[in-house]
Order: structure tokens, then sequence, then C-alpha cells
């Protein structure tokens, strides 16, 4: 983990950790079935969501509310990946 | 052994779809459905081996995050999107209660194109797409819709 910012005590390297593991299968899962590289992630759950961006080596992940603009989200991300 | 019912399970649900489904179980092995590649060869059980932690770590990281029961993991890759979600575990030949992952012991893998891509030039990836239709065809009996409760 090279940053984070977050609200509310946190473990930010286990949530890391755990982000980080679920990309990487995902991801290798749509290269074994031939779709090519994944660009943006994200996990729907009851309360929340989990989106990861990356660029190589590095992603970016976000933990947020079901009610943000996912939208909006996604493109600051993808931009931001971009950046790295 | 996956029977020919199970390989087209989804064949009638997805029609003539640029899409397939895969129906795994939480080791990742395959229960229903069929994923062939470009090149027509069957490759549902490398994805199953690839996708067979995903639901335990999606659990562990809802768990950790405080964010409820996980719904859906969305991926947006350059060909297609993919989408994995928990099967209803109702169906206990279809996902053995496991202790430590009651929820999402099962998933549906399903892909599906995304517009204006994979059309001209490129890899084309038609046959990893519209295999479960082509199964469908391909196969002499007749394709039952609720072929995936095959025991």
């Amino acid at each position: 983990m090279m940053e984070w910012r977050c609200r509310g005590g946190r473990d930010s390297d286990t949530a890391a950790a755990l982000a980080a593991s679920l990309f990487r299968r995902t991801k290798a899962a749509a290269y074994d079935a031939g779709l090519g590289d994944s660009s943006f992630v994200r996990l729907e759950a009851e309360r929340g969501r989990l989106c990861a961006a990356a660029r190589g080596d590095i992603a970016i992940v976000a933990v947020t509310r079901s009610s943000i603009n996912l939208g909006k989200l996604r493109l600051d991300m993808l931009g931001a990946a971009e950046l790295l | 052994m996956m029977g020919e019912r199970a390989r087209c399970a989804f064949a009638e649900v997805i029609g003539d779809g640029d899409q397939t489904v895969l129906l795994l179980d939480h080791r990742g092995g395959v229960r229903a459905g069929l994923y062939l590649d470009s090149n027509g060869r069957d490759v549902s059980s490398d994805i199953g081996a690839a996708l067979a932690g995903v639901s335990m770590d999606a659990t562990r990281a809802m768990r950790h995050l405080g964010l409820g029961e996980w719904k859906a993991i969305v991926c947006e890759c350059a060909q297609a999107n993919v989408a994995f979600a928990p099967a209803d575990d109702g169906d206990g030949s279809l996902s053995p209660r496991h202790r430590q992952c009651r929820m999402g012991s099962s998933g549906v893998f399903s892909t599906w194109r995304r517009a204006g891509r994979c059309r001209g030039g490129g890899r084309s990836h038609d046959g990893g797409i519209r295999n479960n239709r082509r199964a469908s065809r391909a196969s002499s009996g007749r394709v039952r819709r609720d072929a995936h409760r095959t025991r």
C-alpha cells in the first residue's frame, strides 16, 4: 500500500490487501477468458461499493457508499490511473 | 463429469446475445455452462480455477469493510465486461455448503461484449462469446430451461 486516506478507524493495510487480492483474481479470470486486460473492477454490496482501477502493478481503490455517483467516480479513477 | 444438458443450461436464457454464462461452485468447479475461446477450446475450467477464491475474498473484504453482503463483482476488460455474482444456495447439488463460505459459495460468471468493441481488427472473440448457443445447436437433444438443476 502506498497511500491511504479514510474515515473511521479502518485497518487500511488489511483492506488494501483484500481489495488487491480480489482485483488480482478477477483480472486473472478475465485474462484466462481471453477478454484482455482489466481496467476497472467494482464490487457491489448491500451498503456500498469497492472500486479499483489499475495501471501496471499499481491500483487505486475506493470504498464508497451506494449513493455516490458511480459514473463520475469511475471516470475520475480511470483518469487518475492514467496519470500513474 | 458435466453432462450435455448442464453445458447447454443457459443457451435458451442468453439466446443469440453476445454473452456467455458459467455456473461455478465454491471451488471453482464448473457446474453448468460452457466457454469456448476463439480457437474453439473449452476454457471453462481455467476460468473456474482463476475464480476459485473470489467469493471467499469478497466475503472477507465485505466483513472487514462493513459493507454487508456482496451482490456482484463487475470487471471492465478490453474486449468485454465480466460479472460474477453469488448464486442462490437453495439447490444443494449446485452449491455444497461450506462452513467458512456460507454466502457466495457458488457463483455465476457472465460475460457480454462491450458495445463497439471486438468488431473489426484484432482478435475475434466470437468463439468465446456465443458458445452457449453454439453448444445448444450442436447438441442433438432438446435443451430444457431448467437444465441447470442437473444433479
